[in-house]
């Protein structure tokens, strides 16, 4: 019998949570990118929501993205709402995020400890620190943070597939 | 010289005079900025801006999935008041909040005028 999935895409502002999702839904994504009127080191920002779509093993799996930047921290509740798990994107080449992501990481957990994997973007683009660095800095188990490209969408899906059979899948 | 930010909140004043019951009127940026505002709380206004760029922006989806046009606007309601929110052209957006017996009428006969206005003053400086 299929399951329906609700899985909470978030991180910080340029992690790739937009791409991510882009790159695996089975839909038309719904996004709420708007033109940035600040510097944030890209052109567009989401302020609401992301959401996709896709099929695993014949399980319904619905992806909600969060908005990035901190001022928007109020959709993280109404979007865990129902979330049996999330995924934390973590820009490996850009340290001065990662204490939002820590914060991020420890709210959703404080809120609704539910299982989650840390996946390290834009770690191909440059210098970038190493996933035990930054499970240490986030004080995660090493084995929940891995490398994946959110602009590649065989590595969206590799990662993806590992986090539902691993953690989501029979209630693990 | 008057400046962009006492122009618009020239154009609120003008709201609140002529439509009894107005609590609040913040002018934001899609992006979730405070452009100009009348709530006091720096926090709040800056909470409240981000609100509404959240809800115009879903909003503004739903369009184009319901095939009902263009963003103009939505309202709110709660046991004890009302938000409007209304697009500025691809600028901004308006959100008023409002006593729960507002004057819709007299409402919805100001608030064109007066995005029209905002809308002027904020693309060319007035």
């Amino acid at each position: 019998m299929s399951r329906v999935y609700k899985v909470l895409i978030t991180g910080p502002v340029g992690a790739g949570k937009t791409s991510f999702i882009k790159n695996i839904s089975e839909i038309p994504v719904v996004d709420t990118d708007v033109r940035s009127t600040i510097d944030i080191g890209k052109d567009r920002t989401t302020v609401a929501m992301d959401y996709g779509l896709i099929h695993l093993g014949g399980d319904e799996i619905h992806l909600f993205g969060t908005p990035g930047q901190d001022r928007f921290s109020f959709m993280w509740d109404i979007l865990s709402e129902g979330a049996i798990g999330f995924i934390l994107l973590v820009d490996g080449t850009s340290p001065s995020t990662f204490p939002l992501a820590r914060k991020i990481l420890d709210y959703v957990l404080s809120r609704f400890p539910i299982p989650y994997m840390v996946g390290i973007t834009k770690w191909d683009t440059g210098p970038s620190w190493e996933p035990e660095f930054i499970a240490e800095y986030l004080d995660v188990e090493p084995h929940l943070v891995r490398p994946v490209k959110a602009i590649d969408r065989k590595s969206v899906l590799e990662f993806i597939v590992h986090f539902f059979e691993s953690y989501l899948k029979n209630g693990k | 010289m008057v400046n962009v930010e006492e122009m618009v909140k020239g154009v609120f004043e003008e709201i609140e005079r002529e439509v009894p019951g107005v609590k609040g009127i913040v002018l934001a940026s899609l992006d979730g900025l405070p452009i100009v505002s009348d709530v006091e709380s720096a926090d709040q206004k800056n909470r409240i801006s981000a609100m509404v760029s959240a809800l115009a922006a879903l909003a503004k989806r739903m369009g184009p999935e319901l095939r009902t046009g263009e963003f103009e606007g939505i309202s709110v309601d709660f046991t004890d008041g009302r938000i409007f929110c209304y697009a500025v052209k691809d600028v901004a957006i308006l959100a008023i909040a409002t006593r729960k017996d507002i004057n819709l009428g007299m409402l919805n006969l100001v608030v064109p005028g007066a995005i029209n206005k905002i809308s002027g003053i904020i693309t060319t400086g007035g």
